[in-house]
């Protein structure tokens, strides 16, 4: 039921993307984002709505819809640790949240209560799609570590997409730059690992990397060790150096600064750099 | 000149005593003993410079672990009673003994961590300590892959142990696991050993006893069932002297058919110039340790290579890690950091480790 349902939310949402009321195919409707005093107000979109309250809400339905059905592609067949499961599903919940996030065209100067709404919404989405798929097993701090660990990425990412986009003047280009940034840091201890391995870089290297991938912020907040797992021990050698994981609390007051100086980067960036 | 004929007779006695538990070590030329015994000090030194003021050891307790047992094991048979040397990194121990009973200052390494204590602090004979031993034995455990974790008996991780973050095991793992419990005599019926002894089982190249379809048939060990980090499921030497001790400490006999093979597979890939069967020269000390433990496990200080030549593996093993030692006292794998042997202190106490068992 719980899929079903999530999945014609889904679709319903994406057609009314596509499709005005006559049934043409046509740009989404658009309506007012609240501006700051004295900018012009601009359009956005309704599906990608930024608003809180029920765009959020929306945003969320879609979310677990999109990150379930990604989770359980990764996770495929046989029995996975329950960490694992959680942070795959995690991770599915928070792609799904970037893709479905207003974009640098829908969104000109963004207010901190929608994008922190938004977050939220994807955080609660993560959580939910955890509970439903894994259970308690974790326990409760596990799966709200888990779930404020994708709101404070969620917040982060979208904020550096729609700044991206903005100063590069085009929204795939945007999501392009920063979805590769984001694969880069978070594989980085997997192709970084050989180098690290030839220069015999020192624990403070090999920490700054592990702590740097957006993976090992999701990892933590659910107490996963995920270098020691079968596939990135055999892909990686940086498990078998020396080296710790960041603190839950110093890897969320890091990604969190970075996402609120982005937030503001976006609301104060000058007219003139703004080309998407 | 009485004292002189007096001094003779009592040698003469003591050479017409039975004293087979040191048959092997007295048998050893005594110079090389003098250079192992020299090489030991050698390295305790190196470490009591190293021990910070906390008693540890790369602020690690596997790394404080396995460098006290290297003291408390020693020809010089130091005790809590040598010292803060011996009391602090003790303490350091004790103070990282968690409420499920593991030992570990970290949730990374916490199985390695608790199997190395355990084994340390058994090596103090100090009855006071029993019930910090009962609860990582219980620990281990608890730890160890099964049912309770989703894995039936059919699945390659059932009865496995891994460093303890994740649920990935690894022969490694276990066979430190396994010389934990054995060295503190846990529960000879628990159901902990059969299991153990299937996974260890699994990372066998043997396919009689190892239902996994990638099984060889060389009697060798890989690191865990279907993967060596030297490439492929190739047997290694440091993984099958790991298997051979798995075996031996988990009780099966030395006729049973799986010890033969893995003896058979040392036999036939005795060297100490290297890690045979690995690609370089990444874990190399591990492999001396191992080497020496499993050795010492099997009870025979010679053995035949399939060439038909004799070796005397402790004389062999004290050579080339007398070699290996830096003028410093101690020793570090310079080629490869992995496995942390770029740690001096690591590597010095594994091989004051490896020359206490070979001079044993």
């Amino acid at each position: 039921v719980f899929r079903f349902l999530g999945w014609t939310t889904f679709a319903r949402l994406r057609y009314a993307c596509r499709r005005d009321d006559t049934g043409r195919r046509s740009e989404p409707p658009a309506d007012r984002e609240r501006s700051p005093v004295g900018a012009p107000a601009t359009p956005r979109r309704v599906n990608a709505s930024p608003g809180s309250g029920p765009a959020a809400v929306l945003d969320a339905i879609t979310t677990l819809a999109l990150g379930e059905l990604a989770a359980l592609g990764i996770l495929r067949d046989g029995p996975v640790p329950a960490k694992a499961e959680a942070l795959a599903f995690a991770g599915a919940a928070l792609i799904a949240a970037l893709w479905v996030a207003p974009d640098a065209r829908a969104v000109r100067r963004p207010s901190l209560a929608p994008a922190v709404a938004r977050s939220i919404a994807a955080g609660a989405a993560a959580g939910l799609l955890i509970v439903a798929n894994v259970g308690w097993q974790l326990g409760p701090a596990r799966v709200l570590g888990l779930a404020l660990g994708v709101a404070v990425l969620a917040l982060t990412f979208a904020s550096a997409t729609r700044v991206v986009g903005h100063l590069v003047g085009s929204v795939p280009r945007g999501r392009l730059a920063v979805g590769l940034g984001v694969a880069l840091t978070g594989t980085a201890p997997v192709w970084l690992g050989p180098a690290l391995e030839r220069l015999e870089a020192s624990q403070t290297i090999v920490d700054a990397i592990v702590a740097a991938s957006p993976l090992t912020y999701l990892a933590v907040m659910c107490g996963y060790d995920y270098l020691h797992q079968q596939w990135f021990y055999v892909h990686s050698p940086v498990a078998s150096f020396r080296f710790a994981y960041p603190a839950p609390i110093t890897s969320t007051a890091g990604y969190l600064a970075i996402g609120l100086a982005l937030l503001s980067a976006d609301r104060h960036l000058p007219e003139r750099w703004r080309k998407a | 000149m009485r004292c002189r004929w007096i001094a003779l007779g009592l040698s003469l006695l003591a050479a017409l005593v039975p004293f087979p538990a040191g048959a092997a070590a007295d048998a050893m030329d005594a110079a090389l003993r003098d250079k192992a015994r020299h090489a030991v000090d050698g390295g305790l030194h190196f470490l009591r410079e190293t021990q910070a003021e906390d008693g540890s050891w790369s602020k690690s307790v596997g790394v404080t672990a396995i460098a006290l047992r290297a003291f408390l094991e020693s020809y010089r048979h130091y005790s809590e009673a040598d010292g803060a040397f011996v009391t602090r990194p003790l303490a350091f121990i004790l103070g990282h003994v968690q409420k499920d009973g593991s030992i570990s200052e970290t949730k990374q390494n916490v199985a390695y961590n608790t199997a190395t204590a355990l084994i340390a602090i058994q090596a103090t004979a100090n009855p006071k300590h029993a019930g910090v031993i009962r609860d990582a034995q219980q620990f281990l455990a608890r730890h160890q892959i099964d049912e309770g974790e989703g894995y039936p008996p059919d699945h390659a991780y059932h009865g496995g142990i891994g460093y303890g973050g994740d649920e990935r095991p690894d022969l490694s793992n276990e066979y430190l696991a396994i010389e934990a419990l054995r060295a503190t005599s846990f529960d000879p019926k628990s159901p902990v050993w059969a299991r153990a002894l299937k996974f260890v089982s699994r990372c066998q190249n043997r396919s009689e006893s190892n239902d996994q379809s990638w099984a060889a048939n060389d009697g060798g060990f890989t690191y865990m069932p279907g993967y060596s980090p030297h490439g492929g499921t190739g047997s290694y030497g440091a993984m099958t002297h790991a298997g051979l001790i798995s075996l031996l400490f988990a009780g099966v006999d030395k006729n049973d058919p799986r010890v033969r093979a893995a003896y058979d597979w040392i036999r036939a890939h005795y060297t100490l110039e290297e890690n045979p069967g690995a690609a370089d020269k990444s874990g190399l000390y591990y492999y001396y340790t191992a080497f020496a433990q499993s050795m010492a496990a099997y009870g025979s200080s010679k053995v035949t290579t399939t060439d038909g030549v004799e070796h005397d593996w402790r004389q062999d093993l004290i050579r080339k890690i007398v070699s290996l030692q830096d003028k410093d006292g101690w020793w570090a794998n310079a080629e490869s950091p992995r496995w942390w042997e770029g740690d001096k202190n690591l590597t010095t106490a594994r091989m004051v480790v490896a020359l206490n068992l070979a001079t044993r």
